[in-house]
């Protein structure tokens, strides 16, 4: 203190002594309700996840009808419950030999022989197992054709005095599929022979007379209709009628497996079918001894009527013939042989499409109610009040089953069961929108700012809309994103009831999905595993979202469930 | 208390009356198949199924005298007299009473057992979760209920049916029907309706977990709990004596809810284990459409919902002394 005086004058000078001081424009920008929400939105790592899963499930809705290669209307039963062939999956797998209810043992052992040793002299379905055995699968493997792919292990088996082998083997499953019969018209028929010859790719192959099939009581119906089993035939062109023959060594008088012609129709006097010989392929033409059998049975059902034939076709190149490309599905197939992938994100379309605009629809009509209610009070309110009340005692299921019955089962009213639907919720679903609005409104009614407001003279209309909304806003969408989740559920519960049918040519539901891949869920689980995974991923994501969305604009109620 | 009470059903038969009517009309402007079969066809006629919507209802309420075949006076119909008509379509002109009362049982007890195992896990999860507030207990705890609410209830009917009935084969995967003297409590059903329970009990657990703890971690965090504690309480006898008694007292009257919506059925569920319960009996009745059927079931759901709302005020009444439900000022109510 004592060196103050010492100090010279010339040591200081002015800081902004030439300057004039102004007041300076805010460098940052500024930060306002809904960038401090956004802000603290960005914080909550799950939410920010929730809402990437939501958009890649949108885009997945919107996207996948425009690249997925088959379409809405694409139905092919041969290829019905197929496994999901994509980057995780190959659709190759083990059958289990005790547990072969969804793929026969020895049919899928038959596709690989029966595409490449066609011309081989027929067997019975013993010796073809015997026939497998001796050989080890070596033949069952060979070709592109062969649905068994890799032989992993063969034990022996003894069953008294027969020694049976079981293999186990890696199959695929799309290869599987191997020979089906089809009716097809003359012209038809000229087509696959010409487009077989063009891409030099077999397509027909020799029939295969199955009308003695099971006589000795070792096959089922359904066997019988199946054209992977190969059978061996007597010189009449004859399926071997039993096994004991074979032990009696009358073998052989069988000469041919397959019936190397192709069915024209049926004579109009015996109705006995008629084959004529393929003039590529000549075969012996087999006069069948019952002609109730299925085949005639199914040719006279057939459009093609008389004039049609039946051919056998490998399926894969038959699917190729068809439609340009080989068979594979993303996610698999149904159990109507839909593509899963497409069914999906259509479905998924119907429930984000009817969720939001239900969810829009009821916040538009239950915030102007509930707005008028809240602002204006007293009796309005009063009345209003009572009436919601009871409107909000209606059940669902009865609004529902009126629209059903009135507009969506009536073939007078052009209304789609969206639309049905979308009705049916907002008649019921606006009244929790007018509450929730009506208490917003009641709390900022009398806050210093719509009194500021109204004091300079802003119209009733300009307080609520400009002032007092923007405030309640927060709570408004935070609901709205948590009532979309909700709205998901009730579409799909009421498809997966039965209670409301979307199934239309473009147009399912993931609920029709879920109902009709239940049928299957014990044997291919895959048909219900996506359309499930996709809605609960759905709904996690909405309800995170809207839990972020809900810390955010409101961040007193964190953590609070 | 009483006076309370007399208001409460006094308005509730009123909101029936209005809802009642208003379902009515609206059922009613569907139009109804004309039976073939003499004896429905009789019912019918007599119902005025085919007469304006005020004489039908006038029916319904009061019933219709009518001489039947063999000369007697009898009363069809007639909610006043206990009868809500008969059954055209599911059960050959069955009381629609014995219809629902039939289907009762075993979604009650589906329900009951859903309960049964779901309450005390939730409650049990909800406490745990609560004491370990904010630990990785906790926040394990809430992110299992978070997921747990959102996925669908049929996924779990889905994973339950595909892992316990088909795949590892310890339940059937349909309900054992009654027949060989079998009733819904003998051990063979229950064991193949058990399953569903399981289904049911995934939302309830969920449910009490979140609610538990959200009710103990505010009753933790309030200064009742605090003083117990600078009177010398240990932390367990604060929780026991005080947070829990206050924690429940918005839980309790919830559980009662959840036992009376066990009248309700689970549509859901009982379609996932194809359960002939009464939600299930709705569906077939929307389905086939059974007029009257349909119609009390909708009349008992919403009787349920209503009843259910005053039970809950009263009940709040008495696990709590402090809440004087209907008091005028003051009350907490």
């Amino acid at each position: 203190m004592n060196n103050l005086p010492n100090l010279s004058k010339d040591n200081f000078e002015f800081v902004q002594g030439h300057t004039r001081i102004f007041d300076k424009a805010p460098e940052t920008k500024p930060i306002g309700f809904y960038k401090d929400a956004f802000g603290r939105f960005k914080k909550n790592k799950a939410s920010v996840v929730a809402a990437c899963v939501i958009i890649f499930l949108v885009l997945f809705a919107l996207i996948t009808p425009l690249v997925a290669p088959f379409t809405m209307s694409y139905k092919e039963e041969d290829y019905a419950r197929m496994l999901p062939k994509n980057f995780l999956s190959s659709a190759i797998i083990t059958p289990e030999p005790q547990k072969s209810t969804t793929i026969h043992y020895e049919r899928a052992l038959a596709v690989g022989v029966g595409a490449h040793h066609f011309e081989l002299v027929g067997m019975s379905l013993s010796e073809a197992n015997e026939f497998l055995k001796e050989s080890g699968l070596s033949k069952a493997m060979e070709g592109e054709y062969a649905a068994v792919k890799r032989l992993i292990s063969q034990k022996e088996i003894k069953k008294g005095t027969v020694v049976d082998i079981q293999f186990n083997f890696k199959l695929d499953t799309y290869k599987a599929v191997g020979f089906k019969y089809k009716n097809v018209s003359q012209a038809e028929y000229a087509k696959m022979k010409k487009w077989q010859e063009d891409n030099n790719l077999p397509l027909l192959f020799p029939m295969i007379d199955s009308t003695s099939f099971g006589l000795d009581g070792s096959a089922d119906k359904e066997s019988a209709i199946d054209a992977n089993l190969w059978y061996k035939l007597n010189a009449g062109g004859r399926a071997a009628k039993s096994t004991s023959n074979s032990a009696k060594g009358i073998d052989e008088e069988y000469t041919h497996n397959y019936l190397m012609s192709v069915m024209t129709g049926t004579d109009p006097e015996t109705h006995e079918p008629i084959f004529l010989p393929d003039p590529d392929r000549p075969g012996v033409i087999p006069v069948p001894e019952d002609p109730s059998t299925w085949w005639t049975k199914i040719l006279d059902y057939s459009p093609q009527g008389k004039t049609g034939y039946q051919v056998r076709v490998l399926s894969e190149n038959y699917f190729l013939y068809k439609y340009g490309k080989l068979p594979s599905f993303f996610l698999g197939t149904n159990n109507w042989g839909q593509d899963i992938i497409i069914r999906l994100a259509k479905g998924m379309q119907t429930s984000l499409i009817l969720s939001v605009s239900v969810v829009v629809a009821c916040f538009i009509i239950g915030s102007m109610l509930g707005a008028t209610q809240g602002y204006y009070g007293g009796w309005f309110d009063l009345i209003s009040e009572r009436i919601l009340e009871i409107l909000a005692n209606i059940p669902f299921y009865a609004i529902l089953v009126l629209v059903k019955f009135h507009w969506i089962n009536n073939p007078d009213v052009n209304i789609s069961p969206v639309m049905g639907v979308f009705i049916a919720f907002v008649m019921l679903g606006w009244i929790g929108d007018a509450g929730a609005m009506r208490s917003q409104f009641y709390r900022f009614k009398h806050h210093e700012y719509a009194l500021a407001a109204r004091t300079l003279g802003a119209s009733d209309a300009r307080v609520m809309f400009k002032h007092i909304l923007p405030n309640s806003l927060g709570t408004i969408i935070t609901g709205l994103a948590l009532a979309i989740p909700s709205m998901i559920f009730a579409e799909t519960s009421l498809s997966y009831l039965g209670l409301i049918d979307f199934e239309g040519p473009t147009t399912t539901s993931v609920g029709t999905m879920l109902s009709d891949g239940q049928l299957y869920l014990s044997t291919h689980p895959h048909i219900i595993l996506w359309p499930a995974f996709a809605i609960s991923l759905l709904m996690i994501s909405f309800n995170l979202f809207g839990n972020g969305l809900r810390d955010a604009f409101n961040p007193q109620l964190r953590g609070v469930e | 208390m009483f006076k309370y009470i007399l208001k409460r059903l006094g308005f509730l038969v009123l909101t029936f009356l209005i809802i009642f009517v208003v379902t009515f009309v609206m059922f009613k402007s569907l139009p109804v198949p004309k039976p073939d079969d003499a004896y429905k066809l009789h019912y019918w006629q007599s119902m005025g199924y085919d007469q304006p919507i005020m004489t039908q209802l006038w029916r319904y309420l009061f019933g219709f005298e009518t001489v039947n075949t063999e000369g007697v006076i009898e009363r069809i119909g007639g909610v006043f007299y206990g009868d809500f008509g008969l059954s055209l379509q599911y059960k050959k002109l069955a009381s629609v009473w014995e219809v629902i009362f039939e289907a009762l049982p075993p979604s009650m007890i589906v329900g009951f057992g859903g309960l049964i195992i779901g309450i005390p896990i939730g409650v049990m999860l909800g406490f745990f979760a609560a004491m370990k507030k904010n630990k990785w207990q906790d926040h394990t705890i809430s992110t299992a209920v978070m997921v747990t609410i959102s996925v669908p209830i049929f996924v779990y009917g889905f994973i339950i049916l595909y892992y316990l009935c088909f795949e590892w084969g310890w339940f059937p995967s349909r309900v054992v029907s009654l027949d060989q003297g079998r009733t819904w409590f003998s051990p063979e059903v229950l064991k193949s309706l058990f399953p569903a329970m399981l289904t049911l009990s995934f939302g309830t657990i969920a449910g009490y977990t979140r609610r538990v703890r959200a009710e103990l971690t505010e009753a933790m965090t309030s200064e009742y709990i605090l003083l117990a504690r600078t009177k010398g309480l240990t932390r367990g006898q604060a929780i026991r004596k005080h947070a829990l008694k206050n924690a429940f007292v918005p839980i309790l009257p919830g559980i009662i809810a959840s036992i009376i919506g066990i009248l309700n059925g689970a549509m859901i569920t009982e379609r996932l284990f194809s359960i002939p319960g009464i939600g299930g009996l709705f569906l077939t009745a929307v389905q086939i459409f059974d007029y009257d059927l349909l119609m009390a079931i909708t009349f008992f759901y919403v009787l349920i919902g209503l009843a259910t709302g005053i039970i809950i005020d009263i009940s709040r009444g008495f696990l709590d002394p402090r809440i004087r439900v209907g008091s005028r000022k003051g009350g907490s109510y």
